[in-house]
């Protein structure tokens, strides 16, 4: 088809399009300079770097625990996702060992997160290919979810969930009523939400083959997480390589056959269900685990004691002092630790020379992994669908750039 | 289900393969590590995708000022297979520091990936300048 395309238009005059940096159909700030003939796409070329705040350079200057802010604005559509990853990178070069139901709330943590990005990202594959109306259905969703941050943590998109050794504070009884409450009301939501989409003529045309890519390619171009998954290719990093107790629950690794628009939606789709299932069966395990108290470990070198012991115990004033001034010792050693994020495998490899602050720091963002497909996975398509073919592959600015 | 293959028998194999090519190999927390040769770099990463580490996870260009071989590649790489992730460096004294290009191995390494190691002043050998791109 491709091929036929390019020998059709051989001698003819194309066109230039600035699709972006600051087009609103690119969902965030990037540019790409497209070759046009008509509607149909000849060639792309990619720009990048609009958001570029150096963070891998950024947190060579930071304390460790400083460097979780910098993650909330990685994917900020899964800021806790990517808060966690960074910890457990840290804990895993510290040797720290998490109580069980430290590791079972981050997996409630984290699983919210993937339902949030999921939600934005499907419903705008509605709103880009024309469909408004699931966007307001399923957008309250999200809207619950970071209410459930808040109660945990205090903010909603920049979430900078939980400490290195645990979680900065228990979970409220309105925590837990919330989060009851979103399991109970998210299913029906989204089967509306499915309903509107799934089997519409409309949305099938346009996504349907629109912007595919095959399982060898997508290995080629190193994508993972729904992306890979909706290729055909069963890699999650949650069953590869286990964190927080991954491999004490149960779940199914959702797949799709054509790796196009419409695999990755339903991927994404069904990936929200298995999340559900995950955030039950953690509440489960934590009613069956005799600790009900702890939400994080005994390090004092690396958990801030709390406030009532600052004020008025000598030890915890100086642990205290020493973690914010960074003079607690982490050891020499490099260390690379993945999640699975909501885009993909999220890798930080850390270096440190036992100083008070990361020697080097390289994260592997999913988002600027599946930008370098982009102009293959586009040329010879429409425009409009090159839009849904960005939407359904979620590239965000923050993660793309870092 | 995973694991068929000790790391430290993969390990083994890339020594017998290169022999003192290969200078250091460790384990770090749960990855294996294997220092390499400035020279023979491309030759491991190709031998190894055909051992079945077809999925390069990240590649990453790094700067040791105080080091006497102040420029490094590192890559890691992963047998979705067999679940094996092996972290393989190479570092060279040279300013600027040159290293063969994989992109013809691993397209994740095409377009931003080896401008922004150019930009940063890597040298990759048998690729495109920066101008050029």
């Amino acid at each position: 088809m491709k091929e036929e395309i390019k020998q059709e238009l051989i001698g003819r005059e194309y066109t230039t399009l600035n699709l972006g940096p600051t087009h609103p159909a690119t969902h965030g700030i990037f540019q790409n300079v497209l070759k046009m003939d008509g509607e149909i796409i000849i060639e792309s070329t990619p720009t990048i770097g609009y958001i570029h705040r150096a963070f891998e350079k950024l947190a060579e200057r930071r304390p460790y625990g400083q460097v979780t802010t910098i993650t909330d604005r990685l994917n900020y559509c899964s800021s806790p996702i990517n808060n966690m990853g960074w910890h457990m990178t840290v804990e895993k070069l510290a040797g720290i060992r998490l109580p069980k139901r430290v590791e079972y709330l981050r997996v409630i943590i984290m699983e919210l997160a993937r339902i949030a990005d999921h939600i934005i990202c499907n419903s705008v594959i509605g709103v880009d290919s024309g469909a408004m109306t699931g966007f307001l259905y399923v957008f309250q969703f999200r809207e619950h979810i970071y209410e459930i941050y808040e109660e945990i943590c205090g903010a909603r998109i920049t979430t900078n969930i939980g400490r290195i050794g645990g979680l900065e504070r228990d979970f409220s009884q309105t925590a837990w009523l919330k989060i009851e409450k979103l399991l109970k009301e998210l299913p029906k939501g989204l089967k509306e939400f499915e309903d509107l989409l799934i089997r519409n003529r409309i949305f099938m045309d346009r996504t349907i083959n629109c912007g595919p890519i095959s399982a060898e390619m997508a290995l080629a171009y190193s994508f993972t997480g729904p992306n890979l998954r909706a290729a055909g290719i069963d890699y999650d990093v949650r069953v590869m390589n286990p964190y927080s107790s991954y491999e004490e629950f149960d779940f199914m690794i959702p797949l799709g056959t054509n790796g196009d628009t419409y695999d990755r939606f339903m991927v994404r789709e069904q990936e929200m269900k298995e999340s559900m299932s995950i955030i039950k069966q953690a509440m489960q395990k934590l009613d069956k685990l005799e600790d009900k108290t702890s939400f994080n470990a005994e390090v004092p070198e690396f958990y801030l004691p709390p406030k009532n012991e600052v004020y008025n115990e000598m030890e915890a004033l100086i642990w205290h002092f020493k973690i914010i001034m960074a003079e607690t010792a982490v050891p020499k050693g490099e260390v690379y630790h993945c999640v699975e994020g909501a885009n993909g495998e999220l890798g930080y490899f850390l270096i440190s020379d036992g100083g008070r602050t990361p020697y080097r720091l390289h994260i592997r963002r999913p988002c600027f992994i599946y930008y370098q497909a982009y102009p293959e996975m586009i040329k010879g398509a429409y425009l409009s669908d090159a839009i849904l073919t960005m939407s359904s592959m979620n590239v965000i600015a923050g993660e793309l750039d870092a | 289900m995973f694991n068929t293959i000790e790391p430290e028998a993969l390990l083994e194999q890339l020594t017998t393969q290169f022999a003192e090519k290969i200078l250091l190999v460790e384990k770090h927390y749960d990855v294996s590590v294997a220092e390499v040769s400035h020279d023979v770099i491309k030759n491991v990463i190709v031998f190894l995708k055909e051992q079945g580490f077809q999925f390069l996870t990240s590649c990453n260009g790094l700067h040791l000022p105080t080091a006497e071989k102040k420029f490094g590649m590192i890559y890691h790489l992963h047998d979705f297979k067999r679940n094996l992730r092996i972290r393989i460096k190479t570092f060279t004294q040279n300013d600027p520091p040159h290293f063969p290009t994989l992109t013809d191995i691993f397209l994740q390494l095409i377009g931003w990936s080896a401008r922004l190691m150019i930009f940063s002043g890597f040298v990759l050998m048998a690729t495109q300048t920066f101008a050029e791109f």
